[in-house]
């Protein structure tokens, strides 16, 4: 009896591993990690199931991780993801360190044009003058404005000018009893756009086109002492405890702009379907970034940035890995794009009805075809730069340097950057 | 040698035992090896290299201690580290003291304050700091409406660099439970005919406390100063949850908080390896962060045998 149950048990084993070994998947896997999370992974993991259904020959296994450390980790051991999606700043840095491969070398190989994404994704995805990922969303950033608020201090227009942009700033900011700011004129917050889209609107530039690190530029200091003279207005303390407030506040429901008390915003494009997710009543328009009255030309200057579909050196299965990474840049981009509400880097997907029926797209595709993105400079050193710019602003901010004397020591500081 | 003719002179029996005393070993000696020795020894190695993780490390000799030694972060965030050491430490251990003080009480409800004041130190760290950034809000927050309840207009906790660092020494404050348990235990331990004997003199309540049981539980103390100190050197997650919480996307604020006030060394050490991608960096650092690290521990082990000593504890 024992040898019959024995033998049978053996011969249950076998056949369960052999049906397993029948039934198993005979397409090439692959692993593609993705830095979004919560809903939008869920549109990454559509796009990824709609490649998989067509599919006889790769299966695309997706991870959802923002864990930059865990990606270093796998690249730098055996367990490197075959595809990733990246930042372009990301990229840059990766590309330095030698992680990733070319997709231009591919692409050339394949006979897959280039000519159809956005000159500016292209310029923004390249290193040395080589596309080293495909761009499947692309973000810029341009000016919210509460239209009651700007109409109840007599004005019908959004300003063009920062000049414009900073009476009407003066003109709504209101302060309650305490002396604390109610309601912010000026667009300081978020932190990141303060840095870069208030920078460039006055021509100021942190490099230049050959990547040298210009913190002295004289866009820099115009921005800077603006910035100052307005936080002088009110006070550091006061305008500071609006910045704070409203940054552990950002895109909550309780957000400072939803709640109708930040006048300008410079923010991105998915700042509308956020609004109209929470609830938010607020009468806002979207205007371009505006210039300055010397140089108007100035008007819609934003950073351009990308996410990149990324091929890592290390990976295994190039094949496999580069007819998805394509596929994800064309096919799955308009997925990713419609899902997420991330701005296209496919030229195509500009006229896409669907596209621009999303809130705010119209608008922010118009800045787009403006092609005044500023770009991330190619150095190894950029998040280290990042890094001491902050620092100096923050001493610009709480009043402990001047404008000039933060972006002077700045420039000492960077100058063993490369 | 001497090993090799004891070895040598075991019996059968000795030696077989030897061996399977070490075959029972060897999965722990192997994962040391593996896990502890070799990831040293490799870091030591990474110090004196250029390395980003994925390509061939290049030999630099001694540039990462010299740029340690000229980078104006790393000696902020040593200080930064210090700081909370020196500052933090001993306003913990004074607050489990009181604590410990009030619960060791024979009281009405006693039981239930043991565990509220408890509780915060089993609340997992990420949690705690995310409500904490919220109590530390300028405007909504609960800590500066309290302030302002009583006519003070609270600062700027998290955004002010004057107050950050001391937002982090009342957040820490919050999480002494373990610290408070331990100096109950010892303050259960003090005599209670010591202090029958001050009161025949006359001592009062504060002279009890400084004179018996001070003293008395000065080894449990000392032993939890040097736990405290060394922990703050380690001093990472809090600071990296607020930081992170605070900076957005991309160029957003400091990797070390305002100006970086809370940039910690072992932060800094993070941000080298993983956001910089300067291994070789984060490796000499955290040699550097070992050394000093180990002068303390010995240092506060030998003032707290001399303490013991005292007291009379082996």
């Amino acid at each position: 009896m024992k040898k019959l149950v024995s033998l049978l048990l053996a011969l249950t084993f076998v056949l369960s591993l052999t049906t397993g070994a029948l039934a198993a998947d005979t397409r090439e896997h692959i692993t593609f990690w993705y830095a979004h999370t919560g809903d939008e992974a869920k549109v990454f993991e559509d796009a990824i199931a709609t490649y998989n259904a067509s599919q006889d020959k790769v299966f695309v296994e997706g991870v959802s991780t923002t864990d930059t450390q865990k990606l270093i980790v796998a690249m730098s051991g055996d367990s490197a993801p075959d595809v990733i999606s990246a930042s372009n700043q990301q990229m840059i840095q990766y590309v330095a360190n030698g992680l990733l491969d070319v997709a231009q070398d591919y692409a050339e190989k394949d006979g897959f044009a280039l000519d159809i994404f956005s000159e500016k994704s292209v310029e923004a995805s390249s290193v040395d003058g080589r596309l080293v990922g495909l761009p499947i969303e692309a973000y810029s950033i341009q000016m919210f404005y509460n239209k009651d608020l700007l109409e109840a201090a007599g004005y019908t227009e959004p300003p063009k000018t920062v000049e414009e942009m900073y009476k009407m700033a003066v003109a709504v900011t209101k302060l309650d009893a305490e002396g604390k700011i109610d309601v912010l004129g000026y667009p300081l917050f978020p932190y990141a756009s303060a840095r870069q889209e208030l920078i460039y609107a006055f021509g100021g530039r942190w490099w230049d086109e050959n990547s040298n690190l210009t913190p002295q530029n004289e866009g820099v200091l115009a921005s800077l002492n603006m910035n100052v003279k307005y936080r002088q207005l009110y006070g550091m303390e006061a305008v500071d405890a609006f910045v704070s407030t409203a940054n552990t506040n950002r895109y909550t429901e309780q957000d400072m702009f939803f709640a109708g008390k930040q006048l300008f915003r410079l923010d991105g494009s998915w700042l509308p379907t956020m609004m109209q997710n929470y609830g938010s009543t607020v009468n806002y328009g979207i205007t371009f970034v505006p210039g300055t009255e010397a140089n108007p030309d100035l008007r819609g200057s934003s950073r351009y940035e990308t996410t990149c579909i990324c091929m890592p050196s290390m990976g295994q299965h190039k094949d496999a890995s580069w007819d998805f990474t394509k596929w994800m840049a064309t096919e799955g981009a308009r997925i990713e794009n419609l899902g997420t509400g991330n701005l296209p880097a496919l030229k195509a997907l500009y006229e896409d009805e669907e596209i621009l029926a999303k809130p705010g797209f119209a608008e922010f595709i118009e800045a787009l075809k403006l092609e005044k993105g500023v770009q991330y400079p190619v150095m190894n050193d950029f998040n280290e730069y990042v890094s001491l710019i902050n620092t100096a602003l923050d001493e610009v901010y709480a009043g402990v340097k001047t404008p000039e004397q933060a972006m002077a020591d700045l420039a000492d500081q960077c100058s063993g950057l490369n | 040698m001497t090993m090799r003719r004891k070895h040598s002179s075991m019996t059968l029996l000795e030696k077989r035992s030897f061996r399977n005393g070490l075959l029972f070993a060897l999965p722990w000696i192997i994962g040391f090896l593996a896990f502890s020795v070799y990831p040293l020894c490799m870091s030591l190695y990474y110090g004196f290299t250029q390395f980003n993780a994925v390509t061939t490390p290049k030999w630099v000799g001694l540039q990462n201690f010299q740029w340690l030694l000229k980078d104006a972060t790393v000696k902020k965030s040593l200080m930064n580290t210090l700081f909370m050491a020196f500052v933090s430490m001993p306003v913990n251990l004074f607050v489990a003291l009181m604590l410990a003080s009030i619960v060791v009480k024979d009281f009405r409800g006693r039981t239930l304050a043991r565990t509220f004041f408890f509780l915060p130190s089993i609340i997992p760290m990420v949690a705690a700091t995310m409500v904490w950034i919220w109590m530390f809000d300028p405007t909504y927050g609960y800590i500066n409406n309290v302030l302002s309840a009583i006519g003070i207009r609270g600062p700027n906790w998290l955004i002010d660099a004057r107050y950050t660092k001391w937002a982090l020494v009342l957040m820490g404050s919050w999480t002494t439970g373990t610290t408070m348990l331990v100096c109950m235990a010892a303050l259960q331990e003090v005599p209670v005919s010591y202090y029958e004997s001050a009161e025949i003199d006359g001592a009062n309540g504060v002279q009890k406390f400084f004179r018996i049981t001070i003293p008395c539980m000065a080894h449990v103390l000392v032993y939890q100063a040097i736990l405290s100190f060394i922990n703050s050197f380690q001093y990472f997650q809090q600071v990296y949850i607020i930081v992170t919480a605070n900076s957005g996307t991309k160029m957003g604020a400091s990797l070390g908080g305002p100006q970086n006030s809370i940039m910690m060394y072992p932060l800094y050490i993070f941000h080298n390896a993983f956001t910089y991608l300067k291994m070789g960096r984060a490796a000499a650092m955290a040699w550097v962060l070992f050394v000093i690290v180990a002068i303390l521990t010995v240092i506060l082990t030998r003032i707290s045998r001399r303490v013991n000593e005292n007291a009379g504890v082996e």
